[in-house]
């Protein structure tokens, strides 16, 4: 097998508060292939997030390691050397935020142009740049607010791409854009991929998206992932309780779609607070098969099909994989 | 003779820059015990039409033209104690976001209570507290006593949501506007409650205008849809109809642009912007994003009758044009 480009390796991180310790990830083990897309993918409060900030190195991880290219990444995003933060980017959910409303288009960037190295062409590198993102090359001297919301993102990947970066995270970044503009913004990525052989880390909460885009799923429910599989075999058989109350949960548009949701698990209850975990399995509150083993034991992550992962107690452990080992 | 009627509405909003021409003739009919969804994209005058049917909209707002009626009552001119009474026993709405509609410095008691008051003349304190606990109950919600004694940070979202519903229902006896009542939510509680929403109208009775840019939420809601674009409407019909047979070019690019469940590969989307308020084409307003726009276009289209109890804002319905 090749090197996997990035991997999380029994991911921990703990935010100690007041009264207790919030596990906004826990036991977290992940691959990713070159080239591939990730799609991460949980509610409010799964730690998806904090694992895409882990990986930018915005936190530091309470324990566990993450390699990017078969080396340990230096966990604090200071300590990484320069190279490394060129190659690993990140694309965040508002773009309104995350551009600064002071500066045009051109000096937004121009930053990690020059952090690049190839300082001497700056024009035609932002030219080259705006093109990739299908926008007009005049748009270099103006000003976010001169943008519609869309038009702001694609700024916002193109600064991302500036360092040519072999890894993206994108965190939500349709989240707060129309569907009719999501979509343009969907194509851009992924023709992106292909043109310049990117791995994206694509976290979001949308699963009928990922449907379309992501080569794997991975559900994170609480800090923990649940299930992972290749897109395909995640959505022909989805195996979790959680995953499929999240499915038969999204509203769709077509018949076609109401009829490929599996056996409908009605949603009930609200996820648990991060503070006290409910013991065993966190979801066990909310899960209609719900075991007597399932409030004492957390069941651990196995491969219960090939590539295809899940930590629950409706599938047996004998004789199966751990991911630990 | 229908619960609601908007006919011919036009609001502006003065601004800065000048006057945004918002709505720009809105046509809204509502029958009693009727469901109706209004769809379409961030800032196409949803909420601007809803506002100015509960008579809410911001000071720097002007109604230019078109009335509506509520039971035959031109709201727009009726006195403040009738418009009152109208908010106090027939009609109330849910907002998008539960945190914000809620006051974070009283308690839930406090909240509800006040509105139970305003509801009715002459309640005593007993006969409040029960209301509320009622209301609470029918709002799914376990444990009203400890719900009622809880300031809104110490609710979760889902729960907050429920309590804004139940506080709509003290009034919304007739008519209840739910502002896209889940989309602040995570998908599994948008479903309880949007499943409990719908529960609680078809019991009462209650007509209700559901607005939401999220296509799936109405679809299983409302018997009849309104889909808007840049401050018109652009296509009306049964709900089935206009998801399985979209006519107007809009909407049948908005539900195309919708990833699927199913698979099948990213949509193109919709090229190109919304227009700007301040200087909106002064025919159809679709025009600057429309890939079938003809000559025609520069002209307002009426509704045109297109396909089975459907209708369509377009020219490519009025019997001479074609689409190319």
């Amino acid at each position: 097998m090749s090197t996997p480009i990035l991997t999380g390796e029994d991911l921990k991180k703990y935010f100690p508060v007041k009264s207790g310790v919030i596990k906004a990830v826990d036991e977290v083990h992940f691959r990713m292939e070159k080239g591939e897309v990730l799609g991460i993918v949980g509610e409010s409060g799964s730690g998806k997030t904090t694992l895409g900030n882990m990986i930018m190195g915005i936190y530091q991880p309470t324990s566990g390691r993450i390699t990017f290219k078969g080396e340990p990444l230096p966990p604090r995003a200071k300590a990484r050397p320069i190279q490394l933060k060129r190659d690993i980017q990140m694309v965040f959910q508002n773009p309104a935020s995350s551009l600064n409303p002071r500066r045009s288009v051109r000096q937004a960037l121009e930053v990690p142009i020059r952090f690049g190295g190839d300082a001497d062409s700056v024009r035609d590198r932002i030219d080259q740049l705006l093109e990739v993102v299908d926008l007009p090359a005049e748009y270099a001297d103006r000003y976010p607010e001169e943008l519609g919301g869309g038009e702001k993102q694609l700024v916002a990947i193109a600064r991302a791409l500036a360092t040519n970066p072999s890894l993206i995270v994108l965190d939500e970044p349709t989240s707060s854009l129309d569907v009719s503009i999501q979509a343009k913004i969907i194509n851009v990525l992924m023709r992106l991929r292909v043109k310049l052989g990117l791995s994206y880390v694509f976290i979001t909460h949308n699963l009928s998206l990922m449907r379309n885009v992501a080569d794997r799923v991975m559900i994170m429910y609480l800090g923990k992932v649940r299930e992972v599989a290749p897109t395909e075999e995640f959505f022909r058989s989805p195996m979790h309780p959680y995953t499929r109350m999240l499915l038969s949960s999204i509203p769709v548009v077509t018949e076609a779609e109401e009829a490929a949701k599996p056996e409908r698990i009605q949603s009930v209850g609200e996820i648990a607070g991060a503070l006290n975990l409910p013991p065993g399995c966190a979801f066990h509150p909310r899960c209609p098969f719900v075991m007597d083993v399932c409030k004492k034991v957390d069941p651990p992550l196995i491969e219960v099909a090939p590539g295809h992962w899940c930590d629950c107690h409706l599938y047996p452990t004998e004789n199966r994989q751990t991911a630990g080992a | 003779m229908p619960l609601l009627e908007v006919k011919d509405l036009q609001v502006h909003y003065r601004v800065y820059e000048g006057v945004l021409k918002v709505l720009n003739g809105v046509n809204l009919t509502l029958e009693k015990g009727e469901k109706v969804g209004i769809i379409g994209e961030s800032a196409c005058g949803k909420t601007t039409t809803v506002k100015t049917v509960m008579r809410l909209l911001a000071s720097n707002s002007t109604v230019a033209g078109g009335e509506v009626s509520y039971a035959g009552e031109d709201v727009l001119k009726m006195p403040k104690k009738r418009l009152s009474d109208l908010r106090r026993k027939k009609m109330s709405m849910v907002f998008q976001d539960p945190s914000s509609a809620l006051n974070p410095v009283f308690t839930i008691k406090q909240q509800l209570y006040d509105i139970i008051k305003f509801s009715a003349d002459g309640l005593s304190k007993a006969e409040i507290h029960e209301r509320a606990v009622t209301y609470l109950k029918q709002a799914a919600l376990p444990e009203p006593d400890r719900i009622l004694d809880s300031y809104p940070f110490q609710l979760s979202g889902g729960m907050k949501q429920r309590v804004n519903i139940a506080m709509a229902l003290v009034s919304a006896n007739e008519l209840l506007i739910a502002d896209e009542p889940g989309t602040s939510l995570d998908v599994t509680i948008e479903d309880q409650i949007m499943r409990l929403l719908k529960k609680i109208v078809e019991e009462k009775g209650i007509s209700v205008i559901l607005i939401t840019h999220a296509l799936g939420t109405v679809k299983n809601f409302v018997d009849r849809i309104y889909v808007m674009y840049a401050g018109t409407i652009v296509e009306e019909g049964p709900t089935r109809e206009v998801f399985n047979n979209p006519q107007h070019p809009y909407t049948q690019m908005l539900i195309k642009a919708v990833p699927k469940l199913t698979g099948g590969g990213v949509p193109e989307g919709i090229l190109g912007q919304v227009p700007s308020y301040l200087t909106p084409p002064p025919g159809c307003r679709f025009i600057t994003r429309c890939p079938y726009s003809m000559d025609v276009c520069d002209h307002v289209p009426a509704m045109y009758e297109a396909g089975k109890d459907q209708r369509a804002a377009c020219f490519l319905y009025d019997g001479v044009h074609r689409r190319k």
